[in-house]
Order: C-alpha cells, then sequence, then structure tokens
C-alpha cells in the first residue's frame, strides 16, 4: 500500500488563500486504510480548515467528496460537476491521485498529503517501508527481506561496519536490514544464499532509467 | 440444611424491610417473575442506605445507582410496594403463609400526590427532614428521590388540619384516613428489616450524651452528606465551625467492650471509619487531621485491604492502636480531650480533638426481634436470629429467611449477596406468575414519514425554580418541524401525562424530545411511557434541563432559561435525524452453565435444577468437592466432610444436572440469554447452549516460600494443622508449644490483600488443639486479628482457654529457625518490650488463598470477563452487585470472587443462582437495535474495526460480489461504539447514535457561528 501522512494546516491553508469554494476529495483506497486521506480525515480537515478561515475572518465553502480511487481516470470523471463549482481541488490522495485530478481538470489542485512509501502495516496506527520499487526484485534471494528499502545505504552485500548488535546507525529504531536477512537464511537454513555474491545493481529499472510505464500489450487498446 | 419442598405454591413472598437487602430481595424476585410484596414500616424505601453519604471502597454517593431500580416504573406487575406497613401477625407454615399487614395512614393519596412540595412551603414547619439530627417534620420526604415519589403527614402533630388539606392543589391530603388491614397468601417470608444501632448515650465516658461536637458514625454520615441537617458542609455541632481534628473510636457497641454492647465484632464499622476519614480529607479539607483509634484493622472483604493501605498511604489518615478510656471536655475549653495509652510507652496520653466519632455497632431492632418471636425464629442471647451454620438466611422455621444486618452487622456488599440468596430459596417455594409483557415499540409507517416533533416539558417547579417553563414551552413550538410543545407534571401525575398522550395523537406526533433530567435515568421510563402511543423508542430524545441547566445555573434564571432552549432546540434537531428502529424478539435459552463443581459450584447448580433450570455443571478435575475435601469442620463445628457427600450425592443424581468432570472450557461465544460454550470433555470437544453461567471455580491455597515451609517437618500451613489434629490426636497429646503464625503469604507486596479466612482457622484449630490437649501452649503471632461477626466470641473463648495472642508488626516478622526435634520462633512481645523465644512442637502458618490466576486468565479469556489485579474475578459493582459481572449473564460466586468461608461462599453460590434466575425466567430475549452496521458500498477493509473492537465482533467477509468487507454481527455486537469512532472510510455508524443525529445537534447549538 502507499502510505501518506496529512500536511500541516498552515502550508494547506496557503495554499487555498486565494480561493473560496474548495472541493475536498478523498480517496476509498491506500490512504483510507493508512488513515491519511479517507472520509473521517476528510471530515476532520474540512472541519480544521472552516475553523481556521473563520477565526481569520475569511468564508469558506468546503464540499467533502471521497472517491472510491483517485488514480483512475473513470472515478475521477464522476466529480466533473463538483469541480465546475469549486475555484481549486484539495485532494487527499497519494501524489498519484493529486496528478489524476490535475490532469483532467483545468483548476488548481493541491495536495493535502505527504506521500511517504510502499509499505505494510506493523500494527494499528502503525506502518513500514517495505518497497522502494526497484523493478528487479531481489527478495528471492535475501530470505524475503530488501536491502534496498531496508537498508539505508542499499547495501547489496550484507551489513556495513555500522551495524551493531542488530541495529543501524542511523539510530536504534532501525533494525539493520542485513542482520535481518541473516538471521532469516539461518531460520530456513539457506545461508549459502549469503555467499552469493550479488553483482551491482542496475539502477536503470528503478528511477534511473528515467519515469517507468508499463504496457500489457493484451490489455492496452 | 433445610428440606426443599418440590411443590411451588401460588402466591406471593413477603418481604419485610425495605432497606438495601429488602430491594434486592424483592428485586430479584420480581425480575424471576414471582409476586411480591414488599413492606417497610417507614413511608418510603430505601433504609438505612438513604441516610449514608459515601460508601466505602468506591467512595461514591450510592444513591443514584440505587434510585432507577426502586422507581416507580421499573418494577413490572411482580411488585406490591407498601410503606408504613407492618407485619401483625403470621398464621400457617412453608409454602402456605397467611400474614396480616396493617398499613398506617399516610394522610396523603400516593396517587394524587405530585410532590410538589406546596405543603411544605405553607406550613414552614414542616419544611424539612433530614433524619439522624433534626427532629421529624409532621410533613416528609426523606431523601430528594423518595420511593414512592409522594410525601406523609404525622397527624399527631399537626395543629391546623383544615389549613393543611386546603392547601394541597390535588387535594392529595386525606386528613381523616385509618389504617388498613389486610391479609396476604405467601409461600416463603424474608426478614430484611435491618437492624438498630448502638445508642451510647449511657456510656458517660465518651460523653456522647453531654458533649455536642461527640456523633455516632451515622450521625458523622448526616453532617457529610448533601442532604443532610448542614448541607453537606462539615461543620462542628456545637460552634458550627469547621473542625481541624476530627478523631474515632472503634469498637462501640461491639465485641462485648461496653455495657449492652454485643459479643460479636458488627463487621462494617473499621471500613466505614476509614471512608469517612477519607471523605473528610478528600472533599473538606486535606487540612484536618483524622485519627483513628482501633483494636483490630478488620478490612477483610475483597481488596479492602488495598483500601485500607490507601487510607494510610495515600490519604494520611493516622490508626493509633488503642482504646481510649476517657473523652473529656474540661470546663472553659472549647475542645474534647481524648485520653490514651499506646503499645509502645507505658504513659498516659492526653490529646485534643474538635470532634469525636464513635463508630457504632449494630444490635438487634426490638420491633423485629418481636416479630422473630411471633415466628418463633429461634433467636442467640443477643436477639440476633440463629441460622444453620451452612445456609446462613435459613432460620429455624422451613420458609422464613433472613438477610442483612438483621442477620448480624455487615456491610453492603454482604448484605446484597445475603439478599439475592435469601431470595432464590424464598423464590423456591412460589410459582412463577406470568405477566403479559409490555409490547415492543414497532416500526410503523407513522413514525417514518416526514418529522413531526413533540416536544415535553417534565420538570416539577420545585426542581427548577430557575426555569421558566411555560416560556420554554413557547419557544418550543417556535422550532420547526415542532408540531405541539406542552408541559407536564412529571411521571408522578398520570392525569396529566394523558392529556400529553391525547396531544401527541391529535397532532400526528412521530417523535417526541422530552426536556427533564438526564437520559441515563429517565429515557428508558419515557420510551416505555410512550410506546402506547405509537412512538418508536429510538425516535425519543431527552434533553437534560435539569441538571444542565436549572441546576448548574441555579443563580442565573438568564443563562439557565436561554441553556434550556439551546438544549431543547439540540434535541429536536438530533431527533429529526434520527431514525425509527426495531428491536428483536428471540427465544432465550433456559440452561444455565456452572463452572467449578466445588462445594460453591455444587450449591449455585442445585439451586437452579430446583427452580427447574436445566444445568451443565463443568468440573476441571476428576472429582467433584473441590479444595473443601482438604477441611474437616467449620468453627461452628459443621461436618465439611458430611456436606460434600450430600452435595455430591444430590448433584450426580438430580435429574436437571448434568455433571461433566475431567472437563475443560474451550471456546464461547453469544450473548445472554443465547450463549454457546464449548467444551474439551476427558478430550473430546462437545458444544454446549445456555442462558446464563455461573463461575465457581474456587481459589488455590497459599504455598508461600516462608518460615521453613515444606523444609521443616515441624511447619505446616494451618489446612495441615487441621488434618494432623483430626487424624493423629495421640501426637498433639504430646505437644507443649504451638506457635501460629498469621498473615503469611497475605497482606505483603507479593499478595496485597487480606485472605479472610485465616483468623477464624486459626483459633478453630486452637480450640482444636486444647480440646485434644487443654494443657498445650498456644501463640498466635498476628498483625490484626479478623474475627468478624460471630468468630469474635470464639476469639473470646480462645483467650479465655489461656490462647496468648502476641502482635506482631510487619516490619519485625517473627522469625523460625530448626532446633533440633523442635522448631524456634523468636518474635518480639510489645507489651513486655523483648525477644521471646519459644520451642513450637508445631509452627502452624496461616497462608491463606491466592487466586487461581492462570487457569482465571485462561478463562477470563474465553469468556471475555475481566479480573481484579490480583487475578479473582472482578464483579459488576463491588458494592451493589456483589455477583454479578460486567458482561450480562455472567455471575461470580465462592472463592473465585475472593478467598471466604464455607457458609458465605455457599451464599453466594446461592445469590448467584438467584440472579442467574432473573435471567433463566424469561422465555425470550429483546434484543435492542443499538449495534453498529457497515455501509460495504464505503468499506476499504481496512481491518481497524476488526482491531479495535474489544469483543473481536468484527470480520472481513466475502460477499456476493467476492468482495471483502467488514461485517458486524448485530447479535454479538455490544453497541460500544468503537468501530464507527474509528473507521477511516466512514463505512460504519452505530444505531441509535449515527454521526448525522449528532451533528445535527451540534449544527443547531453552533448554528449561530455558522451563519
Amino acid at each position: 500500500m502507499i502510505t501518506a501522512e496529512r500536511k500541516p494546516l498552515e502550508e494547506l491553508l496557503g495554499y487555498i488563500a486565494p480561493y473560496s469554494r474548495i472541493l475536498l476529495l478523498g480517496c476509498n483506497e491506500c490512504v483510507t486504510v493508512c488513515a491519511a486521506g479517507g472520509r473521517k480525515e476528510v471530515g476532520l480537515l474540512a472541519s480544521a480548515l472552516k475553523m481556521a478561515a473563520r477565526k481569520s475572518g475569511k468564508e469558506l465553502q468546503i464540499v467533502e467528496h471521497t472517491l472510491e480511487r483517485q488514480c483512475d481516470p473513470e472515478y475521477v470523471e464522476e466529480v466533473a460537476s463538483m469541480v465546475a463549482q469549486a475555484d481549486a481541488v484539495v485532494s487527499m490522495a497519494c501524489g498519484c491521485g493529486v496528478q489524476q485530478m490535475a490532469m483532467r481538470y483545468a483548476k488548481p489542485v493541491f495536495p493535502a498529503l505527504n506521500t511517504k512509501f510502499m509499505g505494510g502495516s506493523e500494527r494499528q496506527g502503525v506502518w513500514d517501508e517495505r518497497c522502494a520499487g526497484c523493478g528487479n526484485c531481489l527478495l528471492g534471494v535475501t530470505g524475503g527481506i530488501c536491502p534496498i528499502a531496508r537498508c539505508a545505504k542499499r547495501l547489496m552485500n550484507g551489513p556495513c561496519g555500522g551495524s551493531a548488535n542488530g541495529v543501524c546507525e542511523i539510530t536504534p529504531d532501525v533494525p539493520c536490514a542485513w542482520h535481518l536477512i541473516w538471521e532469516r537464511l539461518e531460520e530456513l537454513g539457506q545461508t549459502e544464499d549469503y555467499l552469493e555474491i550479488i553483482p551491482a545493481k542496475d539502477w536503470k529499472t528503478a528511477q534511473g532509467g528515467g519515469p517507468r510505464k508499463i504496457i500489457r500489450e493484451d490489455l492496452a487498446e | 440444611m433445610q428440606k426443599k419442598t418440590k411443590l411451588q405454591s401460588n402466591g406471593s413472598v413477603l418481604v419485610v424491610g425495605g432497606g438495601l437487602g429488602g430491594i434486592r430481595a424483592a428485586l430479584d424476585l420480581a425480575e424471576a417473575r414471582k409476586d411480591v410484596i414488599l413492606v417497610d414500616k417507614a413511608p418510603c424505601i430505601g433504609g438505612l442506605m438513604t441516610q449514608l453519604d459515601r460508601t466505602f471502597p468506591t467512595n461514591n454517593c450510592d444513591l443514584c445507582t440505587v434510585a432507577p431500580f426502586t422507581a416507580k416504573d421499573s418494577r413490572g406487575g411482580h411488585l406490591d410496594m407498601r410503606g408504613l406497613t407492618t407485619v401483625t401477625a403470621v398464621k400457617g407454615k412453608e409454602g402456605n403463609f397467611t400474614v396480616s399487614l396493617m398499613t398506617a395512614p399516610r394522610f396523603v393519596n400516593v396517587e394524587k400526590c405530585t410532590a410538589c412540595g406546596e405543603c411544605q412551603r405553607k406550613y414552614p414547619e414542616c419544611v424539612s427532614f433530614a433524619p439522624g439530627l433534626d427532629p421529624r417534620a409532621p410533613t416528609c420526604m426523606r431523601y430528594p428521590k423518595a420511593t414512592p415519589y409522594a410525601y406523609v403527614i404525622d397527624m399527631a402533630k399537626c395543629a391546623d388540619k383544615e389549613g393543611l388539606k386546603q392547601c394541597c392543589p390535588v387535594g392529595a391530603i386525606e386528613t381523616d384516613a385509618l389504617p388498613k388491614v389486610e391479609e396476604a397468601q405467601c409461600g416463603s417470608i424474608i426478614l430484611a428489616a435491618g437492624a438498630a444501632l448502638f445508642d451510647p448515650s449511657h456510656l458517660d465516658y465518651f460523653g456522647y450524651a453531654a458533649q455536642p461536637d461527640v456523633v455516632t458514625s451515622l450521625e458523622y454520615e448526616r453532617i457529610l452528606s448533601a442532604s443532610g441537617p448542614t448541607g453537606g458542609k462539615l461543620l462542628r455541632p456545637s460552634n458550627g465551625q469547621p473542625p481541624k481534628k476530627v478523631a474515632w473510636i472503634q469498637c462501640v457497641g461491639s465485641r462485648g467492650l461496653q455495657k449492652g454492647a454485643g459479643a460479636y465484632c458488627s463487621s462494617a464499622c473499621c471500613m466505614f471509619a476509614l471512608k469517612e476519614a477519607m471523605v473528610t480529607r478528600e472533599r473538606f479539607d486535606s487540612e484536618i487531621e483524622t485519627t483513628i483509634f482501633y483494636m483490630d484493622m478488620r478490612a477483610f472483604g475483597k481488596d479492602y485491604e488495598k483500601y485500607l493501605n490507601r487510607a494510610k498511604e495515600q490519604y494520611g489518615v493516622r490508626l493509633v492502636h488503642s482504646r481510649p478510656h476517657d473523652v473529656l471536655r474540661p470546663v472553659g475549653m472549647d475542645k474534647l480531650q481524648i485520653l490514651y495509652t499506646v503499645d509502645e510507652a507505658p504513659k498516659h496520653i492526653t490529646e485534643e480533638f474538635d470532634m469525636v466519632v464513635l463508630s457504632t455497632g449494630f444490635k438487634m431492632n426490638e420491633d423485629v426481634k418481636k416479630l422473630a418471636e411471633d415466628l418463633a425464629v429461634e433467636l442467640y442471647a443477643d436477639g440476633f436470629p440463629k441460622t444453620d451454620c451452612f445456609n446462613a438466611v435459613a432460620t429455624s422455621v422451613p420458609g422464613v429467611y433472613v438477610c442483612g444486618t438483621l442477620q448480624g452487622g455487615k456491610d453492603i456488599p454482604e448484605t446484597m449477596t445475603q439478599a439475592s440468596a435469601a431470595s432464590c430459596l424464598a423464590g423456591a417455594k412460589v410459582a412463577v406468575t406470568p405477566r403479559p409483557k409490555a409490547e415492543l415499540p414497532a416500526v410503523t409507517p407513522e413514525c417514518a414519514g416526514s418529522p413531526r416533533v413533540g416536544v415535553l416539558v417534565t420538570l416539577c417547579d420545585h426542581e427548577s425554580t430557575a426555569l421558566d417553563t411555560t416560556a420554554l414551552v413557547e419557544y418550543a413550538k417556535s422550532i420547526p418541524h415542532v408540531v405541539c410543545a406542552a408541559a407536564f407534571e412529571a411521571a408522578c401525575d398520570p392525569s396529566s401525562f394523558d392529556a400529553v398522550k391525547a396531544a401527541i395523537l391529535a397532532n400526528g406526533v412521530n417523535r417526541v424530545v422530552v426536556a427533564g433530567s438526564s437520559p441515563r435515568y429517565e429515557l428508558e421510563k419515557y420510551q416505555a411511557m410512550l410506546a402506547p402511543v405509537g412512538i418508536n423508542k429510538y425516535l425519543i430524545e431527552v434533553a437534560n434541563i435539569r441538571e444542565q441547566a436549572a441546576w448548574v445555573h441555579a443563580g442565573e434564571p438568564a443563562a439557565a432559561n436561554a441553556k434550556a432552549k439551546q438544549l431543547v432546540a439540540m434535541a429536536v434537531a438530533g431527533v429529526m435525524a434520527a431514525k425509527p428502529l426495531a428491536d428483536h424478539v428471540v427465544p432465550a435459552n433456559k440452561n444455565a452453565l456452572v463452572v467449578g463443581g466445588g462445594v460453591t459450584g455444587m450449591t449455585a447448580a442445585l439451586e437452579l435444577a430446583g427452580q427447574g433450570a436445566k444445568v451443565c455443571l463443568v468440573e476441571k478435575t476428576a472429582e467433584l468437592g473441590g479444595v473443601a475435601r482438604n477441611l474437616v469442620k467449620t468453627i461452628e463445628g459443621g461436618d465439611v466432610q458430611a456436606l460434600i457427600a450430600d452435595l455430591v450425592e444430590k448433584t450426580t443424581s438430580h435429574p436437571n444436572i448434568k455433571v461433566f468432570t475431567a472437563t475443560e472450557i474451550v471456546d464461547h461465544s453469544g450473548q445472554v440469554g443465547l450463549f454457546r460454550t464449548g467444551l474439551s470433555v476427558n478430550g473430546a470437544y462437545k458444544e454446549i447452549e445456555h442462558g446464563a453461567t455461573i463461575l465457581a471455580t474456587g481459589a488455590t491455597p497459599n504455598q508461600p516460600q516462608a518460615f521453613l515451609l515444606g523444609e521443616n517437618s515441624r511447619v505446616c500451613t494451618q489446612l495441615d494443622l487441621q488434618k494432623v489434629v483430626n487424624e493423629q490426636p495421640k501426637e498433639v497429646k504430646k505437644w507443649k508449644n504451638v506457635v501460629m503464625i498469621q498473615c503469611v503469604g497475605s497482606r505483603d507486596a507479593d499478595n496485597p490483600n487480606c485472605s479472610r479466612l485465616c483468623c477464624q482457622s486459626s483459633i478453630k484449630n486452637a480450640l482444636a488443639i486444647l480440646k485434644e490437649n487443654p494443657n498445650a501452649r498456644i501463640f498466635v503471632l498476628y498483625r490484626d486479628l479478623r474475627t468478624y461477626g460471630r468468630f469474635e466470641e470464639y476469639y473470646q473463648k480462645a483467650r479465655e482457654l489461656g490462647v496468648i495472642f502476641v502482635r506482631y508488626s510487619v516490619d519485625n516478622p517473627p522469625k523460625v529457625e530448626a532446633a533440633g526435634h523442635y522448631a524456634n520462633v523468636t518474635f518480639t512481645d510489645v507489651i513486655m518490650g523483648r525477644q521471646v523465644v519459644v520451642s513450637a512442637d508445631c509452627v502452624g502458618l496461616s497462608t491463606g488463598f491466592v487466586a487461581s490466576r492462570k487457569s482465571n486468565e485462561a478463562l477470563a479469556k474465553v469468556f471475555g470477563l475481566p479480573l481484579t489485579d490480583d487475578g479473582y474475578f472482578a464483579e459488576m459493582h463491588v458494592k451493589l452487585r456483589p455477583v454479578d459481572m460486567d458482561k450480562a449473564g455472567f455471575f461470580v460466586a465462592g472463592c473465585a470472587h475472593s478467598p471466604k468461608v464455607i457458609a458465605e461462599n455457599l451464599t453466594q453460590a446461592r445469590a448467584a443462582a438467584s440472579r442467574a434466575m432473573t435471567v433463566l425466567a424469561n422465555d425470550t430475549l429483546v434484543q435492542e437495535a443499538k449495534f453498529a452496521h457497515v455501509d460495504r458500498a464505503r468499506c476499504a477493509a481496512c481491518l481497524v474495526c476488526v482491531r479495535a473492537c474489544p469483543f473481536d465482533v468484527p470480520q472481513i467477509t466475502v460477499d456476493d460480489k467476492g468482495l471483502g468487507r467488514s461485517y458486524i454481527d448485530p447479535v454479538k455486537c455490544h453497541g460500544c461504539g468503537t468501530c464507527a469512532a474509528e473507521c477511516p472510510a466512514k463505512a460504519i455508524q452505530l444505531n441509535q447514535f449515527e454521526d448525522v443525529q449528532i451533528l445535527s445537534s451540534l449544527d443547531q447549538l453552533l448554528a449561530k457561528v455558522n451563519a
């Protein structure tokens, strides 16, 4: 899932300062699940913006709506009439949703969230980064633990000298990915995988090759 | 034990006494659908409790907790309540008593009286009545929410009868009323008329009669009470000034200390003195010095030891181990002097105090004694009734039961337990009386139509002097969608309510706002009242204009009226957004599950089976009997093994009881009336269905690592010692010295609570040893000797027979060392001021009980029940619901609740059975529409509800389109609203509390800001 966090209220107030009719648009997918941009957050942000505006003597009209998914054109199409009635759109989707809106409508679209990473849920209210989208998955030889997303240095062949007692030198809260990989390989009886040298990674499949695109010939028309 | 009659006769149970015990017994019976007549000689019910300020160990005022249960409309058709009524004669026997009742004239027609207070205002001498310190006024209501909610007149004290009669606006005063004499047929009788309090007037050394600042505990309660003579201000009676130093003197009228005192311990006084001292410092002034002069601090109830520690450590209540011999006020002095000595120093201490509270104990009430004698109930010399040693509520007369302080001094939880136990036994003698049940609110086309709101303002004038009800009604009429508004005189004037009903029907009202008091208190009442005129119970909103407007802004009428209007407008907005909902009625399961096959579990099972319920009794071990199998006799001489044999025989042969031994509980689901529990019977899975559950899983005898226990053959526990005395009398005859050490493994850091039963068990063993070997020297080393109730008499007997009791302090505990053939016990004798070494033939350790923590935790997890900090099952309300549990349909009895002696366990077993019968008596079950529901189109299947639900109800299920969405089973949902609040997609709403209802109310409140 894509995770995100809401931007500070001041920043959002800055964006919408010139406008008085706002469409506040949530997304019922990833950002709902990570409690950043679902219906509940839309309601909370709308109230917060209205209160802040009223304090400064400004009249703000906010229409609240949440789309099933903001990164698909069909869903985005559904809000055409609402966008027509608004001066600006504040999107509570991830960056994909914000751009989908911006591509479709000739109105200012502002992001309400900072999109963070592709992650998983550790427990209620806690998410951590698991995937960097490098385009060439190594998990098959690293015991199912990603050294790119979870090692601060993206090392390919074992830990650096900053690994101590299983934690990374950047902060004690971050476990050393290679320590985890070793433990996992031991558990699986696959420590010989560790001895395989992973050659230098070709980052072209990651962002090194510029913006990426997937075309499924069998599906695309 | 009493012989049970199998046949249930028709007729009622008579409950004599309308205090807490009588109310509990009567309500249990009424809820189990049996007819009850509750009589009290006072004009209204409530008894002693209504005069207390706050109660331990919660330090809450319990009046509000009790009042709704005694309110007029909450009792169904089974309870016939009569104030001012005494029993004049009883004929017949168990199953068929004929009782003569005489009701003294109230001079007020209860049906007409609206409790408006006009008679009080017109006759200023009749204004108020505060029991305890004020003289009785001719017209009185004992406490603000008295039941019946009407006044009473003492005609002998009224000079102007005609004037009094004329002043009543509804003509309720009947000056020429006569006593009413009636006869009633009763299957059984419960005496719950309470006890009298010891009157210390004759004890001149305490100065009670002469010194206004020497008061009894009850008088002190009245001084603290908001409804008391000082209006809730703590003031010295002598000069009206706040006191700076208050002292309590314990055991006044108890433990045979003074002239006229009972030989027993009154059991409750240590705790109420602690409470009064804590409340004094907490509520009035933390600078007030509070000192309690005590003999033994008897904090033996569940978690009471913690309360005692809190009093000492957190509240700084000073405890002095001493019996003061004089309370004086030298001429010309403003303060009182207490003269006393302490253990540590043989000198005379004089200390000054502003007030002295005498902790007066209980004694038999003379009126009650006379009634008991008329019934031929056997009494002790002190007048309290004799009861069976395994059945504390059964008297010598079959069919006549006792409970509460009438049976002996005790606190409220024990009173409640005995009351339920008495109702269990008394109820077994009478049949269920079918009564038509109230109709359920239907969702009719009318209520779903466009909103037509009726506003009812129900405040009585004397409750709301700050509010202008007429203006409020006019304002309500101006609110859009309000089609009618009217004021009426609460629930106490049926005729004015008839007019309201007519208005509702005439105007086609389909939603109602009641502007009254707390919805918690009143909503259910109005739901029942408005159901007959077709108002759906979920389309009624209560605006609390009493507490939130009239009371908090009592001095500012303008603010109070403005706020009342806002509250009404908010309620109208809320009720407009509400949806009509239907409750569901489903057939209820009438079987019971009893977990634990000890004496408690077997007794509970037998009582339930005797009343027709099918019972499943589950025991973990291969054998019935539990820990009691290790016991020989009770302190009274009751044969425990014979009891067990009898119970096992009856339990295993009863056609309604199925016993599963070597069985564990493995899973559980459902709700009250519809439980399903999975059992592992000798390893094989079996599922049973039941409507109620009683937990009687007992506790574990403690085996602490202390005083060479388990290392030295001379050292044993009291349980072992009892066996030795019974089985090896020859060995006992050889003993020269025996030392017993109390509180081993109790009242310490690991197990902070008192195990309650060890003091009496060491005295029981000491007496048994002396019987075999009168020359044995027995030392009991103790911290506080907690022989409450009649155990005190055995303590006195042990002292008379030469048992030496020596106090030790927790900082200086005794030492036990192996010394060849003996165990040497070294301890400090405080009075001699030196160390003593005793070479003991036997050292008996009072090790008490600990919770069976591991198995309790496992059971608590399966059933979803709370435990206390030390691992016992937690009851719903320590004071008023001692055997009910938080989860409806669950009850706890015996040592699973807290350690106690067998008779007390059996009383609790019967109490739990009685409470369970209130559930099992119902053929059907109403499932309220108050549950959460999921809008599956909105659900993002994010798992937040699954993780947040405290009861594990939501599940992600696949719907017919193959989409995984949250599903909340309405039968399992507790309606707590946690998931609705957490749902990030706003896909979950809680019926009756939907966002739109709450937001509509808020929008209305904040309309000005929005505009």
